[in-house]
């Protein structure tokens, strides 16, 4: 049986975890694309979600609206992957092993390729308003449609396509820019 | 205007969500919060209204804060008879008895 959410944050409320589960795994995709917004590494986006996951167990009875939990749930995970994102910024120098071992692996120039694409498309997006980062990622990454988008970001679904062409033209300028960029070097 | 009526961009390289990687963060997650004490119901409900609560305690002090400086400022300007003692009655909560509301009216000329 399907549960609404409501029901479900009522439950949680009154001490049981299985009905959180139930609603974290509900809302999984949508909080790592969120931290994927933010931090743009798939291991940071898991622990920021893990850890956002907690914290909204911990917070839960600041949840008002049971039916609204999403939308709840999305705000502690982007602000836990923003802080995060402050903190890695300060932190973060590249791994020499984590280089050596692409080279060694036997697809190396492919994996080494799709790390090199990663790279661009992270920093593309990095370039992006945070809404549109989410909104391309959700509709582009994993097929979501406007609708949801809408429900979930508390915007209109014209928002979310006004959102998602921005974002798609400014990514093709750059990652353009970067392909003639690379060109000329070769 | 359909979803995808304009080209997608392939962000495949930054890798989407799947389902052994929502088993192990959720799972993590669970693990946390099932190893957490059991939130204490009193606690839960200070958590709950800790903000209403603190809104409806400055209103009370600002209140209080504004009756005693009202209070302070008739006596000082030295109101009428009357109306100092009726804003005694209001501050102590008590009611007059006839013998006070008599002496207290006798002469009020309103």
């Amino acid at each position: 049986m399907n549960e609404s959410d409501d029901t479900l944050v009522g439950r949680a409320r009154r001490g049981d975890p299985d009905a959180f589960e139930v609603l974290l795994r509900r809302y999984f995709r949508a909080s790592y694309l969120v931290a994927m917004a933010q931090l743009g590494e798939r291991a940071e986006a898991e622990d920021a979600c893990q850890d956002a996951f907690v914290k909204a167990w911990e917070q839960l009875e600041q949840c008002r609206d049971g039916g609204r939990f999403g939308a709840w749930l999305l705000r502690i995970v982007r602000n836990t992957a923003h802080n995060r994102r402050g903190y890695l910024r300060v932190r973060r120098t590249e791994s020499l092993e984590d280089n050596a071992e692409v080279y060694a692996k036997g697809s190396a120039e492919r994996e080494l390729e799709r790390r090199e694409l990663a790279v661009a498309l992270r920093a593309a997006l990095a370039t992006l308003p945070p809404v549109q980062r989410e909104i391309v990622l959700m509709h582009d990454l994993d097929d979501w449609r406007h609708a949801r988008i809408a429900a979930l970001l508390d915007i209109s679904e014209g928002m979310s396509r006004r959102h998602l062409s921005d974002a798609r033209r400014r990514l093709r300028a750059l990652l353009r820019g970067r392909a003639s960029e690379e060109a000329q070097h070769d | 205007m359909t979803d995808r009526d304009e080209e997608r961009i392939d962000l495949s390289a930054l890798g989407g969500p799947d389902p052994l990687q929502e088993n192990s963060v959720v799972r993590g997650a669970m693990l946390r919060i099932r190893a957490a004490p059991a939130r204490e119901p009193l606690l839960a409900a200070l958590a709950a209204w800790w903000r209403p609560g603190l809104a409806a305690a400055i209103l009370v002090f600002a209140l209080g804060i504004f009756l005693a400086r009202e209070r302070s400022r008739l006596v000082e300007t030295g109101p009428e008879p009357v109306e100092a003692r009726l804003i005694d009655w209001v501050l102590a909560g008590r009611v007059p008895s006839n013998g006070e509301l008599l002496a207290t009216f006798q002469g009020y000329s309103r």
